[in-house]
């Protein structure tokens, strides 16, 4: 991938295999965001294969990304603010259901009870994440935690194979981020692959079973949370060379 | 909530007598000239609540929007005139004047709607100025600025509507089958994908949506109902020209849903009604009425900037204080 005549990343390589909970981690610009996007299909890497259960995610549009069962969360939160909570949700459900402008005129038994399974699915979601309680406010009105258990809920309801969660921890105190350590885990038992960029080591370290980390764009170390924890390449990359 | 379902006789009260309101209108108005204004409202509440889809819902600028009631006007107008001497009965027409517009709005969409905000206002504008000097130029088709007259008076499995009272009935029927789509549309699956849309399209793209084929569904639907509303102008007035398809009829439907408040569909109506009336009211001061209309319009939009009748979610997108 590359900006104007900046790589931004380049030899990257990696496998996630299904059921995992894998971490991509690398001081700031290293490129972790722009390896979600291109993943989503948001950008389009000038070289190089992506493939997701067979599919090469580098011929799809973003929805058509989502729709194969992978499906990405933002680093800045990316809500439907003026609309409620539960809406929200059920945007992430269009994906997996049917009806067009000529049943939503007609109103049909079908149409109507493909609405509820969507408002029962929808509301799911939003019990998995723990705040059914906000369903009917408007998302711009929660509180920051809150809205990324939205952004959460609203990706699950899509019905996803695996998930890029883009720093889902970011600005969560310690309380919160417990928390969502454990709804990560939750939400893998549920047979939902995961990958995450994240800056809190703590959070990283708990739960991934593998690290991948990126420096300038380029792999420098990929392992269990020990074998990165030792690497001397991942500790220069972090703290500047020793002498 | 224990409030909410004692409103409800209420409110079904309420309905109720706006009901019998509507229905007694023309013979409470009495005169041809003020059952001919209401006519108006009417056919500028189907533009209103077509344009509401376009922008309301899935927040796409669009200027040109006079074009798809322009289009459906002179659908009817060539296929029901001695302009070329074809009289198709209006109900073979009517389904023309709904898909022709639409045929047009996905013609426009599909190069178009890639782009956002104001450069999709500006090239619509275009849009909107191109079919107008279409017609104006196409003598041999559409006889040019002359406009085509003697247009069929609607006639309905032998009913005639050639009087503004029946007329009045006709219009009424379509504006409440247009509420009724408009409010199932807003609260369907497609609805809320549009809201999506508009609030944050790159999240309702990541969040599996195929935004190109829903914006171009949106412009559809706005265009099929403003060509409807173009066939009930044209068969009310019996003549089209260019003159009523100019980009400041784009702006006034605009400024109803504006004023009224965006989204809204009771808005819309109110928006309608008052920016029809309006002239109306202030005909005794011919020389400033449109200085006083335009003022009257901006104490309004400072004042209540919401609108005169918002939206639910649009109140509560305006008083709600947002996280940050």
């Amino acid at each position: 991938m590359s900006f104007g005549g900046l790589i931004a990343v380049s030899n990257l390589s990696f496998q996630v295999l299904p059921g995992e909970i894998v971490a991509m981690i690398g001081p700031n610009g290293a490129g972790k965001t722009t390896v979600f996007n291109m993943l989503a299909a948001t950008y389009r890497a000038v070289a190089g294969s992506m493939m997701f259960e067979g599919r090469d995610l580098g011929l799809l549009s973003p929805h058509q990304v989502t729709e194969a069962g992978l499906v990405r969360t933002f680093q800045n939160i990316r809500l439907f603010p003026n609309m409620t909570v539960l809406d929200n949700v059920k945007v992430g459900r269009y994906c997996r259901t049917r009806a067009g402008v000529f049943q939503a005129l007609t109103r049909l038994p079908r149409t109507r009870r493909e609405e509820r399974e969507i408002e029962e699915q929808a509301l799911a979601s939003l019990e998995f994440v723990g705040i059914l309680h906000r369903a009917y406010e408007l998302a711009k009105s929660l509180p920051y935690g809150d809205q990324k258990l939205l952004e959460i809920a609203r990706a699950l309801a899509t019905g996803p194979r695996m998930m890029l969660l883009d720093e889902p921890a970011a600005g969560l105190n310690s309380g919160e981020s417990a928390e969502l350590v454990s709804l990560v885990r939750k939400i893998r038992a549920d047979g939902v692959t995961i990958m995450l960029i994240e800056h809190d080591m703590k959070v990283v370290m708990s739960i991934s079973e593998r690290i991948v980390v990126l420096d300038h764009g380029s792999p420098i170390c990929t392992g269990t949370p020990e074998e990165v924890r030792q690497n001397r390449r991942v500790i220069d990359a972090y703290l500047g060379k020793a002498g | 909530m224990k409030g909410l379902t004692a409103l409800k006789p209420v409110r079904f009260a309420a309905y109720a007598l706006f009901a019998v309101v509507l229905l007694a209108l023309p013979s409470v108005l009495g005169s041809n000239y003020l059952t001919r204004v209401a006519v108006t409202c009417g056919i500028y509440i189907c533009l209103s609540l077509g344009l509401n889809i376009v922008v309301g819902f899935c927040g796409l600028l669009d200027l040109g929007y006079v074009a798809f009631y322009a289009i459906g006007a002179y659908t009817y107008a060539l296929l029901a005139s001695p302009q070329f001497g074809i009289h198709l009965p209006w109900l073979a027409v009517l389904p023309l004047c709904a898909l022709v517009p639409a045929f047009f709005g996905v013609l426009l969409g599909t190069p178009t709607l890639r782009l956002r905000g104001d450069y999709l206002a500006i090239v619509t504008l275009g849009f909107g100025e191109i079919v107008r000097l279409f017609i104006l130029n196409m003598d041999s088709v559409t006889n040019g600025p002359k406009g085509i007259a003697n247009i069929d008076t609607v006639e309905i499995l032998g009913v005639s509507f050639n009087t503004p009272t029946r007329y009045y009935y006709l219009v009424l029927f379509f504006a409440l089958v247009f509420v009724i789509a408009i409010s199932r549309l807003g609260r369907s699956r497609v609805g809320r994908a549009w809201g999506a849309i508009r609030e944050d399209e790159v999240a309702a793209k990541a969040m599996g949506l195929n935004t190109h084929s829903l914006k171009l569904r949106a412009f559809a639907m706005g265009a099929s109902f403003a060509g409807i509303a173009g066939l009930l102008f044209a068969g009310f007035q019996t003549f089209v020209s260019p003159e009523s398809f100019t980009f400041g009829e784009s702006i006034i439907i605009f400024c109803m849903i504006t004023l009224g408040g965006m989204g809204s569909i009771p808005g819309a109506i109110l928006g309608s009604v008052v920016l029809v009336v309006l002239p109306e009211v202030l005909r005794p001061v011919a020389d400033y009425r449109y200085l006083l209309y335009g003022f009257l319009l901006i104490i309004v939009m400072t004042m209540r900037p919401q609108g005169l009748w918002p939206s639910k979610q649009r109140r509560r997108e305006l008083t709600e204080r947002s996280e940050p």
